[in-house]
């Protein structure tokens, strides 16, 4: 999948946003996506939108990565707007055939567009700035509390941690695939549809059989390194928080509070 | 002071299953601290099984293997054997925990429950020795195959290993990569010590170690030098291996008469005995 | 056959991780070559080879495949047909439930009648040294990596594309099985197919080819006959590849000032020119 940025890419880099504790980056992500949801007033859009701009700044994120993130939503995003717009009822604007465009389907359709684009760009942030195994030791951290109720928070984590750097891979692998079965007569987009479900049987066989192998090679690498689940692991990167972080937890708190109190006393 | 000693193994995949498969008998043999040992074979003779047994990822059906002592089959002192005894698998890709390559290195420190300024150490030093201290901050997907086979390198040996096992790391690489990665393999092997075992069916790559072990339907049939076992032509050809390619112009040669000593098999090695026999023959001819 | 005017391709053109693979290739494959294709790793072999049969295509230039240009639809739906395609790793494809099925995959989808398929079939795997009585019932998911690859060979065997190209056939195979594939694809070569090899084993391409293209970072780096080619060990080394031992042994002879005739590349060779020089 060459070229394609993929939910869970990450870029190294040594940006404002890089050096956020792990923990804070999650935390402020999950403010956001809160305060996204939550907000209903135009001024608080206005914000939420400023922020995440800040942030992007910060991350030193360019306009063309943005693009990259936003792309493979596109169909997602188009088809949500367009769903809202011609099915919310309401004061007509116009007809189109037997549709009709309201002033509520603008207003929710456009709202429902920016909140998504807000979403995955603060959950983009996130993933694109923090490497899985950061993401995995602050998740570890943060839910440390439910050990003691018996979650095995360490394993999970280590299984997100691991199914996020194996996406890019079986991707590329799954082009791969598709394009050997084309190369000896495979039909994936067109024929009949007995046709084309046969063609996603070449794909995911194979795909399948190679996410086992994987997965077995890599246990058995993990294994070879004295990776025990359960063992105490330690970690050469200690979470500490700085500074910035309190700073940055203060902001987005602040701004979460801010958002609800609009909501519902505004 | 990595000692090795396999004594009687035999393997049997499914044993007392449908499906049984006998994969390696009565194998025994010592490798001693510090050597550089190739295991050679067809596919399917059984080198890949072998390689899996010196450090506990597979136990004998039959027989033992020990590491300084230290019984594999023993389930108190594997976690000790795995440290001591690294090992390096055939696909870069697949064997990549990480998604930097620092905190690929220290995965295996990490996972030995080391304070981290000790992993912060062994992680730069690992670095350093496998010439990745500029990629440190990569991600590894975007390294070359020999920079990937050069990571997992480094990540065997941020646990300080005495010894390393190699699973054919070349196999998948090209020829650039195979140099770099054979280079830091006999790096690690002069100057620190290192015993390697290296399973590879390239010739080439053989011909380096201070011996090799020869595997055909799972049975070890050759154990010496390179010079000795590449002196057995015909034993080597019916199990399906070639010589490495001066041995055979070098035998060839003798087939024809011509006083070439047993036991040549590396290019130099060879260039030098023709400059000289071709020489002393010109200078012969035209007295 | 096959024949490629100033051929670029970028990887997802017009955003940050654009990647030009080839860059303006031109190449004339003629019916009935031999073509080995070398190069180091990224340096566009494969992106090459996948628009032969029109699964890539040029970001500027053009392929034509006898004749037809690779960018018209209706040629390129059918392109897998004359030009048989064979991925570096096939045994990542496999997915029927037994060899035989696997084997008959593509000839099924060149709509063939049952019967003809089965003989193909036997016969490719016959060719490819799988004995077809032994092997035909057997889940390709139980055999180990190196018969995987031999199955996915006979797939491609079994339907007769005239144009067989294949990315990397030998990798992972021991000397006996390379060899095996090496005269196997010289036979095919001799009854009429036009073949093309990417490998890394030099040794084989001085043995087998009629031409060696060196690719280096998108661009032709050199092309010739395997004497031509290798008659520069310096120069390809230079690039990340090997030169046969031959030549090596040929060139290091000649440094130390012995009167060596240059452009030897095979063993057989080197052999003869030892012993004519002995005798003066």
């Amino acid at each position: 999948m060459q070229g394609n940025i993929t939910l869970g890419f990450y870029v190294p880099g040594q940006s404002f946003i890089h050096r956020l504790d792990p923990r804070t980056k999650i935390l402020a992500c999950l403010a956001m996506t809160m305060a996204v949801l939550f907000c209903n007033h135009p001024a608080g859009f206005a914000a939420l939108s400023l922020v995440t701009l800040l942030a992007l700044g910060l991350a030193r994120v360019t306009p063309q990565l943005l693009l990259g993130i936003l792309r493979p939503f596109g169909i997602f995003l188009v088809l949500a707007l367009l769903l809202q717009l011609l099915f919310t009822p309401g004061r007509p604007l116009m007809m189109l055939g037997p549709l009709q465009l309201t002033r509520e389907g603008v207003h929710f359709g456009f709202q429902l567009l920016w909140r998504l684009v807000l979403l995955i760009i603060s959950g983009s942030l996130l993933t694109l700035t923090t490497s899985p195994l950061m993401i995995t030791a602050a998740l570890e951290d943060l839910l440390k509390p439910f050990r003691r109720v018996g979650v095995p928070v360490f394993e999970l984590a280590m299984m997100m941690s691991i199914a996020l750097r194996f996406v890019p891979t079986l991707l590329e692998e799954a082009q791969q695939i598709i394009r050997a079965q084309q190369s000896r007569g495979a039909a994936f987009t067109r024929g009949r549809l007995v046709q084309r479900v046969q063609g996603l049987v070449t794909l995911l066989v194979p795909l399948f059989a190679s996410a086992f192998r994987r997965a077995d090679e890599l246990a058995t690498a993990m294994e070879i390194r004295c990776y025990r689940p359960g063992a105490n692991r330690t970690r050469m990167h200690q979470l500490r928080f700085h500074c910035r972080d309190y700073a940055v937890l203060a902001g987005t708190g602040v701004l979460f509070l801010i958002v609800l109190v609009m909501r519902w006393w505004g | 002071m990595c000692k090795i000693s396999i004594q009687g193994l035999t393997h049997i995949y499914n044993y007392g299953q449908p499906g049984e498969r006998v994969a390696l008998q009565e194998i025994n043999g010592e490798i001693s601290p510090g050597e550089l040992l190739a295991i050679i074979g067809p596919n399917g003779s059984g080198k890949s099984t072998l390689a899996r047994h010196i450090n506990a990822l597979l136990l004998p059906t039959c027989g033992s293997v020990t590491v300084d002592g230290l019984n594999t089959a023993d389930p108190a002192s594997r976690w000790e054997i795995r440290r001591r005894v690294g090992m390096v698998l055939q696909n870069p890709d697949n064997q990549l925990v990480a998604s930097v390559v620092e905190e690929e290195v220290a995965f295996g420190p990490e996972n030995l429950g080391l304070p981290p300024e000790e992993v912060r150490q062994r992680v730069d030093r690992a670095l350093s020795v496998a010439g990745l201290v500029e990629q440190r901050l990569r991600p590894p997907h975007l390294l070359s195959g020999g920079q990937k086979q050069r990571l997992a390198i480094a990540g065997a040996l941020a646990m300080k290993p005495s010894c390393l096992v190699l699973d054919e790391p070349t196999a998948m690489l090209d020829p650039a990569g195979r140099r770099e990665v054979m280079q830091t393999l006999l790096n690690l092997n002069r100057q620190d010590g290192l015993t390697i075992i290296l399973v590879t069916h390239f010739m080439e790559e053989a011909v380096l170690a201070d011996r090799i072990w020869v595997l055909s339907g799972g049975r070890l049939v050759m154990d010496g030098t390179p010079a000795q076992v590449f002196r057995c032509r015909e034993a080597l050809q019916k199990i399906g291996l070639a010589l490495p390619g001066p041995a055979e112009l070098a035998w060839r040669l003798r087939n024809c008469g011509w006083p070439i000593p047993d036991g040549i098999y590396r290019l130099e090695e060879l260039v030098t005995c023709l400059v000289d026999l071709l020489t002393r023959n010109r200078s012969g001819g035209s007295s | 056959m096959i024949l490629v005017e100033h051929l670029t391709h970028i990887y997802a053109p017009g955003t940050p991780l654009a990647l030009t693979s080839l860059e303006d290739v031109s190449l004339h494959i003629e019916e009935g070559e031999f073509v080995v294709l070398a190069g180091a790793t990224g340096s566009g072999k494969s992106t090459l080879v996948q628009h032969f049969n029109g699964l890539l295509l040029p970001t500027a230039g053009r392929v034509l495949v006898g004749g037809r240009d690779t960018r018209d639809k209706k040629v390129r739906r059918d392109l897998w047909r004359t030009v048989g395609l064979l991925f570096q790793n096939p045994e990542q494809q496999l997915f029927e439930e037994s060899v035989f099925a696997e084997v008959a995959f593509a000839c099924r989808n060149l709509g063939l009648d049952e019967k003809t398929v089965a003989v193909r079939a036997c016969r490719a795997l016959e060719m490819v040294g799988l004995e077809p009585d032994r092997y035909r019932a057997l889940s390709p998911f139980a055999l180990s990596r190196g018969q995987q690859q031999l199955v996915a060979l006979a797939g491609l065997l079994a339907y007769q594309p005239p144009v067989l190209v294949l990315d990397e056939p030998t990798s992972g195979l021991d000397p006996a099985a390379r060899e095996h594939i090496w005269q196997l694809l010289k036979k095919l070569q001799q009854a009429g197919h036009t073949v093309v090899v990417i490998t890394h084993h030099m040794e084989d391409a001085a043995r087998f080819a009629g031409r060696v293209v060196v690719l280096h970072r998108g661009k032709i780096y050199r092309q010739g006959t395997p004497r031509q080619v290798f008659s520069d060990p310096g120069g390809l080394r230079a690039v990340g590849l090997d030169v046969p031992m031959p030549c090596e042994l040929m060139y290091c002879l000649q440094q130390k000032g012995l009167p060596v005739k240059s452009g030897i590349i095979t063993l057989d060779e080197a052999e003869l020119e030892l012993k004519n020089l002995a005798m003066g």
